[in-house]
């Protein structure tokens, strides 16, 4: 376990950045890349938000290039801040093993990433974020893997996720009891893929016939779309939520433990929300930056502990419009 | 004034797309979305064969360059003049990046958009259709600007659809009153935000005790559904009127120059009423494409017959595109 300080009477600040899966494509009218558009996001998101840690829900990149996760990392290394990624399907698919991307990030000065047991995935570890010795709270980090095809009984080629082993799901229990002996009572989980409770929420969540497709999530008629009973919730989502995960062990297992009070995915771009369900709050990443594919919302969820754990998830905006070059 | 020209004896066809809005990456070779959008404008075009195709706006989402790049090519693809208006998306952004929008689709050869006075916003214009030198009808294509926020008196801020500016209004008589000299009294206004108005109509019309979201676009006909003096009325909506929160006054000109028979509109994807209200058709255009919020039972364009005495009638064309939408429910490709 990696342990990062708080200082006392100071919120602790998480940044997530989301899926920046940055690749080859030019965005707008100034042809800036992907990687522009991230740097123009965080450029105006990071002085604001003075991280103390930065999460990175997965998908550092759209396809393998040792030059776009070489970009990327010493980018997201350059605030000085001690980040903690997780895979995306992305750092699995399309040429990439994370086992090569991961050998990057343990050499990176700031990042906490560890390899865990590398048969399990790739990435399993956990953050404690402790006061005077005392822990707060803590990130558990977990790789949710990638896609495959499978061919059903009628030869049709369907694709699914490789699902978490029973290791994983041990694993992922361990944490909580070796988090409960060190008197840490709450918990983080962080992975790529939403989990199919995401879906639940959202349906339950929001009210019948709202029309979003002129909505900002930053418009204040944003926060009326929600039924009254969630009316903690924020954001807004653009795409059908519908989870490639489709079990619920995962949740059902969080849920029985008690611990886990957020969790955090990301993958749909178009999703940023965040959405209490049965206890726990479901919270999408928003998307940081252009690349992979876009659907108008721009930035960074915000996660503030305090001295009793997280007590705030917020998200900061970037108009798309605004991702131009300052010429 | 933009001028074309109507074959004698011969019905000049608009054909009418409205809010294809796919963003950068939905046009990617081989993408459901591409296709659906393609499938549905190439199969209107062949079954219409439009003089003229108009796009009631949002071409695309904003700052995303690619896509109007591919839309703007690929309406050109056809080689009919096509004149679109701007649409909230069209216009969301800084002065620059809406030129930006606006320089794509005018560079286009068959594009006839004209930016318009200044003052008025982004493209307001006027297409004349003439047959043998005289005007028998005209397009007035109008620009309804964006989103804003206004303070409310309790300090509280709302996010509202901006209105018609008093200039357009004026330059709205202006132009029809040029019209009307030139003999054309028969006009139809194409925008891209409906007028308050429309809520009006649609409050009129609809008989109490309809359920609109249980009546399909298609069945949407007759005293079943319709009020008694509302019985022409088409379509249905099946979300709610999105448009300024006050009036202007535009409609109560419009009737007082009698000259504009139809006010067609985009906007709200699942709408697509058309109810002629106190003389003057009120019509919402029928959504083309699965860009943004998509009904796939309301897809398809909107066509305005243009005879030798002016407009004689509008309606919706409808696309099936049903044999797609396993594969766009399928989530696809991240």
């Amino acid at each position: 376990m990696t342990t990062l300080n708080k200082e006392k009477n100071k919120d602790f600040v998480v940044l997530n950045i989301g899926d920046p899966q940055i690749d080859n494509e030019l965005w707008g009218p100034d042809n800036i890349s992907s990687l522009e558009t991230v740097k123009i996001t965080l450029g105006e998101i990071i002085p604001k938000v003075k991280p103390d840690m930065i999460t990175v829900t997965g998908d550092l990149a759209d396809e393998y290039g040792r030059d776009l996760y070489e970009d990327i990392i010493s980018y997201v290394d350059s605030f000085g801040v001690p980040w903690a990624p997780v895979m995306g399907n992305h750092d699995h698919e399309d040429g990439c093993d994370p086992f090569v991307i991961a050998e990057m990030l343990t050499e990176t000065k700031h990042c906490i990433f560890e390899v865990g047991d590398p048969s399990m995935g790739c990435g399993h570890y956990t953050v404690v974020i402790e006061e005077d010795g005392r822990p707060v709270t803590a990130f558990i980090m977990m790789d949710s893997h990638h896609r495959i095809e499978l061919t059903d009984e009628n030869g049709n080629y369907r694709r699914a996720v490789v699902p978490l082993s029973e290791a994983q799901y041990r694993w992922y229990e361990e944490q909580i009891i070796l988090l409960r002996s060190i008197g840490c009572e709450e918990s983080v989980l962080v992975n790529h893929f939403p989990l199919y409770e995401y879906k639940l929420a959202w349906n339950t969540a929001i009210k019948p016939d709202v029309d979003l497709s002129s909505l900002h999530g930053w418009d204040p008629e944003a926060k009326s779309i929600w039924r009254e009973e969630y009316a903690d919730s924020i954001g807004i989502n653009y795409e059908p939520v519908e989870p490639e995960v489709e079990e619920s062990r995962l949740f059902e297992t969080a849920h029985r433990l008690e611990h886990t009070k957020n969790i955090l995915c990301a993958h749909d771009h178009g999703n940023g929300s965040s959405i209490v369900y049965r206890g726990i709050r479901l919270t999408y990443s928003l998307k940081t930056g252009t690349g992979g594919y876009f659907m108008r919302q721009n930035g960074c969820a915000v996660i503030t502990v305090g001295d009793s754990g997280v007590k705030n998830i917020r998200y900061e905006y970037v108009d798309v419009t605004k991702l131009r070059n300052s010429k | 004034m933009i001028k074309l020209q109507k074959t004698k004896g011969k019905d000049f066809i608009v054909l009418n797309l409205s809010d294809p809005q796919l963003a950068n990456h939905e046009w990617r070779e081989g993408r459901i979305e591409r296709r659906i959008l393609t499938q549905t404008v190439d199969t209107l075009v062949s079954r219409v064969k439009p003089d003229l195709i108009t796009v009631s706006g949002d071409l695309a989402w904003p700052c995303e360059m690619i896509a109007y790049e591919a839309i703007s090519d690929y309406l050109d693809s056809f080689g009919i003049p096509w004149a679109p208006v701007w649409g909230n998306h069209d216009n969301d952004g800084d002065a620059d990046l809406i030129a930006r929008h606006a320089e794509i689709v005018s560079s286009r050869k068959n594009c006839i958009f004209e930016d318009g006075p200044e003052n008025l916003g982004n493209g307001n214009y006027v297409i004349s259709i003439e047959e043998e030198g005289k005007p028998v009808s005209a397009l007035i294509m109008m620009d309804s600007h964006n989103c804003t926020e206004i303070t409310l008196e309790d300090g509280r801020t709302r996010h509202v659809h901006e209105e018609l500016y008093p200039e357009q209004l004026t330059w709205y008589r202006e132009q029809t009153v040029k019209l009307k000299e030139m003999g054309c009294g028969s006009t139809a206004v194409i925008l891209h935000i409906p007028i308050r108005n429309y809520r009006d109509a649609w409050r009129a019309a609809l008989k109490s005790g309809i359920e609109p979201w249980t009546v399909l676009p298609q069945d949407a006909t007759g005293a079943d559904i319709w009020n008694e003096g509302y019985e022409s009325s088409f379509g249905i909506n099946h979300e709610g009127i999105a448009c300024p929160p006050g009036d202007n006054g535009f409609f109560d000109l419009v009737r007082e120059l009698g000259s504009t028979k139809y006010i067609l509109c985009g906007h709200d994807h699942s709408d697509n009423a058309c109810i002629k209200y106190k003389g003057v058709w009120l019509a919402f255009a029928t959504k083309t494409g699965c860009g943004c919020d998509f009904r796939p039972y309301m897809n398809g364009g909107t066509v305005l017959t243009v005879g030798e005495n002016g407009i004689r009638s509008l309606h919706h064309e409808y696309v099936d595109v049903s044999e797609l939408m396993e594969e766009f429910n399928k989530k696809n490709g991240q």
